[in-house]
């Protein structure tokens, strides 16, 4: 009823797509003064920009201007593959030829010897080309300027992934670089079906954005939905990922992270071997991967790495911590306050022992110990790694226990909530973690009111919710619902790679054959001993 | 939007419908009625009941874009608009009961100081958040649900058949009058209850030919399950206790001791299943409720028929005194059930066959 009213009073807009930041109206005249004038006027006051005029041709008739910023540009770039170049070179080989006024075919053509040239006759997108490390270069008599790619700053180098370590796998982590990035990406995926499409978003910031998928893998549908929620972001700075995270998911209401972020380009490569879509934000070094579901999220690299046994005994390890963290204080605080008949006798009676002289109740404990342990994990992530280290400890190991001596806790209620605390850490996507931690709190309050079946209520309640989410239009729940039975041989185990001929479905590729890797075994050649 | 069910999903929506409150109280009254032949009585019962749902199956398949609104008032006239109306009351207080009955058992076993008008009206806010988004999302949130709530209920009652099971409590055997049988069967074919939403759910499939093999693979789950639940618990418990108790089903996991040595107090775990047993079987009826007023009235979306259903369903869950006055309630209402499952569709049936054949001749 509602909803309809609502589309009953909605005015019909016209959907909005990213306008141009640069309001530049003035344009390119033949004049290189006139044109100087227009750059000085545009970079007024940015004393980084540099203007280089120099002459060159024959007696040096010709007149040129070089624009760029200092600093994002490698000058010895500039140097070897435009001046030195049309100074030098053009003059040796027209004196030898005639004297002849130099068109801007032949300076592009034969004169610059930098790979990376564009023309253009648009003063937008000359002024965007020096703002992002290019240089320009207008050539007295053309109202065309020339773009060389001449980009080239200090950034930090290709390193382990401290987000995401493994003990088995590439140390290869993302960078602040965007071309690095997408550089990494294709060393590891030599296929001509890799598509890289670029995007500015930020209407200020002019934040350079990658999209990269598999032509013939990943679903058009989803790459077109991609296509268009990048498109409709209008928001004046972007500086990470998480930003652009936050604009094209879709629900912005649901606890779940509907994105998959990877600092790893094994990660990303494998995600894109099944049909995903790799969003990169320039200056940020985490990539977004899209469609993901919930298992998605519980996966690492490693556990294709790794052997089967270990890798489906670690699985079944992160699915059981997540259920810990969610439902661990929850469960203690409905047994104690509700059904302290439903715990076994003995384990009853010692509880009761070590609760005699606490003076809260149980829920009042939980929420005590689960908020410090919040503030415990806060203080110890924003402080320098070793104070953080020391706060731990202190926090951790010293305050509980004089807490319990204290006769303010009881030791039990330490156990649980330092238990959800461990299970929460073994959680491998940061974002899920966090969302599930403040679930603990929902589960907690829901449990204090109505004991187990507060609990059960919950729970039903995440499962519709988790039910009806999607992310980039599959299920997130995917192999769960409406999926393929054989998906299960990869949710909550990770059965031999042999067995898993199919790609999941969550990412609806086109094409779900993975491989045809029949052989089960390899047995030994057997050689005739003569 | 598309709103329909596949036929895994159909057979995973009938079989959470089915399993729910009465899986509790099914060996009760059986026991009572047939004593150690009730495992008998669920076979048989659950053979009518497959009779019952071919019945409206192949009555709604004659019709594969309406449900039983349109096609009621389509062959009978009149008093299509009757059986309408009195299906929807039918639904809704079938609905209020289940409801009821969910929560004296959450009373009785989990929150025995909570007033029982707050398990009520938490249970429907949660099947109204569901029910909102309509039949899909039902069906895939009992695909995700139907795996947690049966996994634990066999291994458990399995563990305690092994462990306390014994079988001579079934003898003597096949001792049964004519009279015994019929009552026992009815108290079975009852427990079925809940297909009759198939009335309204056929044209929501994709293959709506199919709903004659989804209820027939759906109730046959049912009725292994209940076959199950009603052998061991007589086994373990023996005749005459189980037919004492009000709630057997849910009693012999606290009465049971030696299984308990690997794993205690596994009644918990069974509780909480519970609850989503009774939201699985609490919600497809409300919806169908909703469903159906939305179908009478000719709306064009179901939602708006929810929420004022919720105090309806709260008033009418609320209306017996006690749990007894309740099951009673639930039995004079389920020979309705009974009535629209056997009567009604034989009744469409033959007038869609005398308007095809007689009237167009």
């Amino acid at each position: 009823m509602l909803g309809f009213l609502k589309n009953l009073f909605k005015k019909k807009q016209p959907e909005k797509i990213y306008t141009r930041p640069l309001r530049i109206n003035d344009r390119l005249s033949r004049n290189l003064e006139k044109n100087l004038e227009t750059f000085k006027n545009i970079f007024k006051d940015c004393d980084d920009v540099i203007f280089k005029r120099f002459c060159f041709g024959p007696d040096g008739k010709s007149k040129g201007l070089l624009i760029f910023i200092d600093g994002l540009v490698e000058k010895e770039r500039i140097h070897y593959g435009i001046l030195e170049p049309l100074i030098y070179e053009i003059n040796l080989k027209t004196f030898n030829n005639k004297k002849e006024f130099l068109g801007i075919d032949y300076i592009v053509d034969q004169g610059i010897t930098a790979p990376e040239v564009k023309r253009t006759k648009e003063m937008r997108e000359l002024v965007e080309a020096a703002l992002s490390g290019e240089t320009v270069l207008i050539i007295e008599g053309f109202n065309e300027g020339v773009i060389v790619g001449t980009r080239g700053w200090k950034s930090r180098n290709v390193e382990e992934p401290t987000s995401e370590s493994a003990v088995r796998g590439p140390r290869e982590g993302f960078v602040e670089n965007l071309k690095t990035n997408t550089t990494l990406i294709r060393r590891r995926l030599r296929d001509n079906e890799l598509k890289v499409k670029m995007y500015k978003v930020g209407t200020r910031t002019n934040t350079e954005v990658a999209v990269l998928y598999v032509e013939d893998l990943a679903n058009p549908e989803v790459v077109k939905e991609v296509d268009n929620r990048i498109r409709k972001i209008n928001k004046d700075a972007i500086q990470e990922s998480g930003e652009i995270e936050q604009l094209i998911e879709d629900d912005w209401l649901s606890p779940f992270p509907q994105v998959r972020y990877t600092e790893r380009p094994d990660v990303a490569v494998s995600s894109l071997m099944e049909g995903k879509i790799a969003i990169i934000v320039d200056t940020s070094p985490f990539v977004i991967l899209v469609p993901m579901s919930f298992i998605g999220l519980l996966q690492t690299s490693e556990d294709y790495f790794e052997r089967w046994y270990i890798a489906s005994f670690i699985r079944l390890l992160r699915f059981t911590g997540i259920f810990i963290s969610l439902m661990m204080p929850g469960l203690y605080v409905a047994l104690i306050a509700f059904h302290p008949g439903m715990i076994p006798t003995p384990l009853a009676l010692s509880i009761a022992a070590t609760r005699e002289g606490v003076p809260f109740t149980a829920l009042v404990e939980a929420l005590i110990m689960s908020f410090s342990i919040e503030l415990l994990r806060e203080a110890g992530l924003r402080l320098p790694a070793p104070i953080g280290q020391t706060v731990g400890m202190v926090g951790g190991i010293i305050v509980g226990e004089a807490a319990v001596r204290a006769g303010i806790v009881s030791p039990i209620m330490v156990i649980i909530v330092a238990f959800t605390a461990i299970s929460s850490f073994a959680t491998p996507n940061y974002s899920l973690a966090a969302g599930i931690r403040v679930l603990t709190f929902v589960v907690l309050g829901a449990a204090a009111f109505l004991g187990l079946y507060g609990i059960a209520l919950v729970f039903m309640a995440l499962v519709v919710h988790l039910v009806t989410l999607k992310s980039f239009g599959s299920h997130y729940l995917s192999p769960l619902v409406s999926a393929r039975l054989i998906e299960l041989l990869d949710t909550f185990i990770r059965a031999p790679l042999f067995m898993l001929k199919y790609r999941p479905g969550v990412s609806r590729p086109q094409e779900y054959k993975r491989q045809r890797n029949e052989r089960r075994d390899n047995p030994p050649r057997e050689e005739s001993e003569d | 939007m598309n709103d329909k069910i596949t036929t895994p999903q159909t057979i995973v929506l009938i079989i959470t419908t089915l399993i729910g409150v009465w899986i509790t109280t099914l060996p009760a009254t059986l026991a009572e009625k047939s004593g150690p032949d009730s495992w008998l009585m669920v076979i048989i019962g659950g053979g009518i009941s497959v009779l019952g749902a071919a019945i409206v199956t192949s009555t709604g398949r004659q019709f594969p874009e309406k449900t039983f609104i349109e096609y009621s008032v389509e062959t009978l006239g009149v008093f299509g608009h009757l059986f309408n109306l009195g299906l929807i009351i039918y639904l809704v207080i079938l609905t209020g009961m289940v409801v009821r009955i969910f929560g004296e058992v959450i009373k009785v076993f989990l929150l025995d100081r909570t007033p029982i008008e707050v398990i009520i009206l938490t249970m429907l806010a949660l099947c109204v958040y569901l029910t909102r988004h309509g039949i899909e999302p039902i069906a895939r949130t009992a695909e995700v649900l139907l795996p947690i709530l049966m996994l634990p209920v066999i291994i458990i009652y399995l563990m305690i058949i092994l462990f306390n099971g014994d079988l001579s409590n079934f003898m003597p055997f096949l001792r049964l009058d004519f009279k015994e049988i019929i009552a026992g069967t009815k108290a079975t074919v009852v427990s079925f209850l809940g297909f009759e939403v198939l009335l309204l759910f056929i044209p929501l499939m994709q293959n709506p030919h199919q709903s004659t093999y989804s209820s027939f693979v759906a109730i046959l789950m049912v009725s292994i399950l209940y076959l199950f639940v009603v052998v061991t618990v007589i086994a373990v418990l023996g005749i005459v206790e189980t037919s004492l108790l009000i709630w057997p089903g849910i009693s012999v996991l606290r009465m049971t001791e030696t299984a308990g040595t690997v794993f205690p107090r596994m009644d918990v775990v069974i509780l909480s299943l519970w609850s989503i047993a009774g939201f699985t079987t609490i919600s497809p009826m409300l919806f169908a409720s909703a469903f159906g007023i939305s179908r009478i009235l000719k709306a064009r979306e179901f939602k708006s028929f929810i929420v004022p259903l919720v105090p309806v369903a709260y008033m009418i869950a609320m209306f017996p005194k006690d749990v007894l006055e309740a099951r009673k309630a639930v039995e004079a209402v389920s020979n309705m059930g009974l009535f629209y499952i056997f009567v009604v569709p034989l009744l469409i049936l033959t007038a869609h066959w005398i308007r095809r054949r007689v009237l167009n001749r």
